[in-house]
């Protein structure tokens, strides 16, 4: 690529880098003003840096709103990861009769709008009383996530040679200590795709939170989010330090394992 | 070498039997419940009342269901024709490689892990009619009678949200066909460029067949994705100005929690429900056809 081409294709590419990036640019320079000067000076600097902004919004529920949003998707993820890999060795290594109909159907189960779930399981959980627990939390997000990530492991495990299962069975293992031992071992490369996958949709699901839950100790970022901004309505300077807040800790996440992240939150548009 | 009888059945239901639980729980018995539901009129907290199809024919009859399939339609569209001919572009520029590649696909990438909370709450900051960055940009540029209250207008509130749709994802198909396409050989292209080939020919006799499998599953991602969109809408417009922005999913989450109409909301999931998997069946066999012609 000479000449024009290359200049044309280099705006282009500037182009699209300010439209993506400025946005977060703006946000964080507004989050240093006073919320007077955000009115009054939308584009420049601040002309006074005001670091207090970023102490009142932590204080103000952010900090829990995010604590809660880590265990939340903590503990989602490792059940995720257990169940799904379990599940995704047995059907690789004892394949029966309408183990592919069953494959079949986890992945019918992506096809599947979590909307046409949220009545049911709102009277689901208010009958069982764990409405506004974490069990409302926590099994939606390993059902909703498990369809990819049983294709995924599926896949995986399908990909290793026989011998190892036989090499293992020799050495007197059974099917439990064979899975345990050695190929959840193994699993290492797809469990980190599907962690970084679940991690990212459980951390920035928004319905589960505005339908399963009421108290402030489950409250997640993103609904926590809302709280924040409906509590803090005029303050927008305030608010934009909110943002600046939960944003920094993924950006700062992304610049250490970005090939991983890339890879791992588009494994469910690229295996068909 | 396989176990037999009870030790068998212990096995599956050891390795298979949390996965079916949680599975058939939260997503298959719903699904049925939220089907008979729809045949009721019930508020979720009194007796139900079984009306048959009653639900069914208040919805072919709703205007306002209409309206929110219109936009998941149009938002649906708009999806497709922005984001993926977007993505696929840029693809194709970064692999020419030049210098700095790498460093706009990371910046590109970034909306994509963001929630929707914060770019909703972000942009609705950008959109904002009196102090928002869109208006003062185009006060500046003199452009006075473009400004407009972006998310309060019928007109204009389900584009605004649209385009912030589109800003977010684009950058995560970038690097899906950025991945497909360098799955194809150097020599390959090297090859047509010694023959004479240009470069539009290469990307449309060449990169975009190899690629077709990849280009259809994205369509499909992106349909299904698309169709039951609900949470910039809710956030940003709550589905407002008077119904302008309201789609499916939005409309019934507001039937089912804030009216309170269990019965109708669960009739608008099933309809979502049945239309999503329809049109996946529809566009699997339609771009199936594709990846025969072309392989």
């Amino acid at each position: 690529m000479k000449g024009i081409g290359r200049i044309v294709l280099y705006v282009l590419l500037f182009v699209q880098l300010v439209i993506t990036g400025y946005p977060f640019v703006w946000m964080t320079i507004s989050a240093f003003k006073d919320n007077k000067e955000y009115f009054a000076n939308p584009w420049g600097l601040p002309s006074v840096w005001k670091f207090s902004n970023f102490a009142d919004a932590w204080n103000q529920g952010i900090s829990s709103y995010l604590f809660n949003s880590l265990y939340i998707t903590f503990f989602s993820v490792v059940g995720l990861l257990l169940v799904a890999t379990l599940i995704g060795y047995y059907l690789s290594v004892r394949p029966f009769r309408g183990s592919k109909l069953l494959l079949g159907a986890f992945f019918l189960g992506m096809l599947i709008p979590i909307h046409s779930t949220l009545i049911p399981l709102f009277t689901i959980a208010n009958a069982t009383g764990t409405y506004d627990t974490f069990w409302s939390l926590f099994f939606p997000y390993i059902a909703f996530n498990l369809p990819i990530a049983v294709f995924l492991s599926y896949n995986f495990f399908t990909a290793i040679p026989k011998d190892l299962e036989e090499a293992a069975v020799m050495d007197g293992c059974g099917i439990y200590q064979t899975f345990f031992r050695v190929y959840f071992p193994l699993a290492k490369p797809i469990l980190a795709t599907v962690t970084i996958l679940s991690f990212f949709n459980i951390m920035n699901d928004f319905v589960f939170p505005l339908v399963m839950v009421s108290k402030e100790s489950l409250k997640t970022l993103p609904l926590g989010l809302m709280m924040f901004k409906g509590n803090f309505s005029a303050n927008y300077s305030l608010i934009s330090a909110a943002l600046v807040i939960t944003t920094a800790p993924i950006i700062i996440l992304y610049t250490f394992l970005q090939k991983y992240i890339q890879k791992g939150v588009t494994a469910g548009a690229v295996k068909g | 070498m396989h176990e037999k009888g009870l030790k068998r059945f212990a096995g599956g239901m050891f390795f298979m039997g949390p996965a079916l639980l949680i599975f058939i729980g939260i997503i298959i018995i719903p699904i049925l419940m939220s089907m008979y539901y729809s045949l009721f009129q019930w508020d979720g907290i009194s007796q139900k009342i079984f009306t048959s199809m009653d639900n069914y024919s208040r919805l072919l009859k709703d205007p306002v269901l209409w309206i929110s399939l219109k936009n998941s339609v149009w938002l649906t569209i708009g999806a497709l024709i922005i984001q993926l001919p977007v993505g696929l572009m840029f693809a194709i520029i970064l692999g020419y490689k030049l210098r700095g590649s790498n460093f706009f696909k990371s910046i590109y990438f970034t909306p994509v892990m963001l929630s929707t909370a914060v770019l909703g709450i972000l942009w609705s900051q950008i959109y904002d009619p009196n102090f928002g960055l869109l208006n003062e940009m185009l006060n500046s540029l003199g452009l006075q009678s473009w400004t407009r209250a972006w998310l309060g207008e019928e007109s204009t509130a389900l584009l605004s949200v649209i385009a912030v749709v589109a800003w977010q994802y684009i950058g995560f198909y970038i690097i899906v066909y950025v991945g497909a396409l360098q799955g194809i050989s150097d020599e390959v292209l090297e090859a047509a460029r010694v023959e004479g080939a240009s470069e539009w020919r290469i990307i449309f006799n060449i990169q975009i067949p190899l690629i077709w499998p990849t280009i259809t599953f994205t369509v499909l991602n992106c349909v299904i994705n698309s169709l039951k969109y609900f949470d910039l809408i809710y956030i940003m417009t709550g589905g407002g100005p008077n119904n302008s922005s309201e789609v499916i999913a939005s409309y019934m989450m507001k039937n089912a929690f804030r009216l309170m109409d269990f019965g109708y909301g669960s009739t608008i999931s099933t309809f979502l429900l049945l239309f999503g998997l329809a049109l996946a069946f529809i566009i699997s066999t339609v771009l199936g056809q594709g990846n025969k012609k072309f392989s």
